[in-house]
């Protein structure tokens, strides 16, 4: 079901402020204008305007304007669970029409050990990078991602702040196709409370995935924590 | 010594057949059953006019001797009628369910959240009321038309993994 158009143009204008188009302290045009740009009644622009007022998102002076006042919150929530058929989260993003930044923390070559045997099962060494996903500049996902080294070569000299681990990877030959999942709650590690912003053992939403590539090949295991606050968690299951 | 988890994959509904085809030490205590009226809330849920006349179960799961989750449901008593009297200690509702009324939900959609418990709810998984669980809510479906139940599943929080795949397309 469609919202109500004052609820869209309330939308459209917390998106205009949160892309930037529209800065803190910048006068919004005017009702008339907008009530003309977007074919509604004016009515309906100023119930939009005055909820945003309630909101603290613009503040309203007599004889002068509408103006921003703050920045607002994130509200569209990223997908998780079976629903999505998209592998790379920077497009989820940006298909929800936000902004999708990412920063790398580390990136190093390691020995295959412990835990990590059971998927690396023929390589002696991997490339861990471990990446934060920024929404709209707020951090949204720590990522710990790990390929196998006899695949991928160089990844040192690779943007993957500015470029997709995706676009990498198919560069090598190896096109993510399938990809096998677990979600499960778990706090987030201590060490990241601080760059995520947010206390000391907030729960997360831990997603771990393995990847494979068109030939079958083990490419990818990612751990992968999610801000609850910006993630939704949907299942479908068909009972057979 | 780590705690038993389930995971629960995309065709299973039934949360006590996984537990007993992976021989898994648990069973379910009812808390409470009966008939209610449906208030705005489950209404708008199950797709039913206020006051509908809703069949509910409350029951917690216990795993190893501990209380891991509190399970409710509610469906249209109509389509369940008699079920109120059943004893489902120990045992698979769906299982009873399809035994009794021959219905079997074919289809489940269900959301994923983390919140903070009640004060009810800590005390019966005996954790602290700062510790977050897991929220598991949604429905079921016979024909994929129209809800057939309604289902809260508050857990602590490593209790359910889900196992899922994608695959490009």
């Amino acid at each position: 079901m469609s919202l109500p158009i004052y609820q869209q143009l309330m939308n459209t204008i917390k998106k205009k402020i949160i892309d930037g188009e529209l800065n803190v302290g910048e006068k919004l045009e005017s009702e008339r204008s907008m009530s003309v740009r977007y074919g509604i009644n004016r009515m309906t622009v100023r119930n939009a305007i005055k909820k945003l007022e309630e909101e603290g998102i613009v503040k309203s002076i007599r004889g002068s304007g509408t103006y921003v006042q703050l920045v607002p919150q994130i509200e569209s929530q990223i997908e998780l669970g079976n629903q999505d058929r998209n592998f790379s989260l920077s497009m989820q993003i940006r298909d929800k029409g936000m902004k999708s930044s990412r920063r790398v923390l580390s990136l190093k070559k390691r020995i295959v050990e412990g835990e990590f045997k059971e998927y690396f099962t023929n390589d002696t060494l991997m490339y861990e990078l471990i990446r934060i996903a920024f929404i709209n500049d707020h951090p949204y996902a720590l990522q710990k991602t790990y390929i196998p080294c006899s695949y991928f070569e160089n990844a040192e000299r690779f943007d993957f702040e500015n470029f997709s681990l995706y676009e990498y990877m198919t560069d090598h030959g190896h096109c993510p196709s399938y990809s096998s999942s677990y979600l499960r709650i778990e706090k987030l590690p201590e060490e990241y409370a601080t760059i995520m912003n947010v206390k000391k053992d907030k729960k997360f939403f831990l997603y771990d995935y393995q990847v494979y590539d068109t030939n079958q090949n083990f490419i990818e295991y990612t751990i992968s924590y999610h801000h609850p606050q910006y993630t939704k968690c949907m299942y479908e299951r068909s009972i057979v | 010594m780590e705690k038993t988890c389930i995971v629960r994959e995309l065709i299973d509904l039934s949360i006590s057949k996984v537990v007993g085809d992976k021989n898994i030490n648990g069973t379910t205590k009812t808390i409470e059953q009966g008939i209610k009226e449906a208030n705005y809330h489950l209404s708008r849920q199950l797709n039913v006019p206020l006051g509908t006349k809703l069949f509910y179960i409350k029951k917690v799961r216990i795993i190893d001797g501990e209380t891991r989750s509190i399970e409710t449901a509610h469906m249209v008593y109509n389509k369940v009628k008699g079920i109120e009297d059943v004893d489902f200690n120990g045992k698979s509702f769906y299982a009873i369910l399809k035994e009794k009324t021959g219905i079997q939900p074919r289809k489940c959609k269900e959301e994923i959240m983390i919140v903070e418990p009640t004060k009810e709810e800590a005390e019966m998984l005996c954790i602290p009321l700062e510790e977050e669980v897991m929220l598991i809510k949604g429905t079921t479906s016979i024909d994929e038309i129209e809800p057939f139940e309604y289902f809260e599943i508050v857990a602590e929080s490593s209790f359910y993994r889900y196992k899922g795949g994608i695959s490009a397309v």
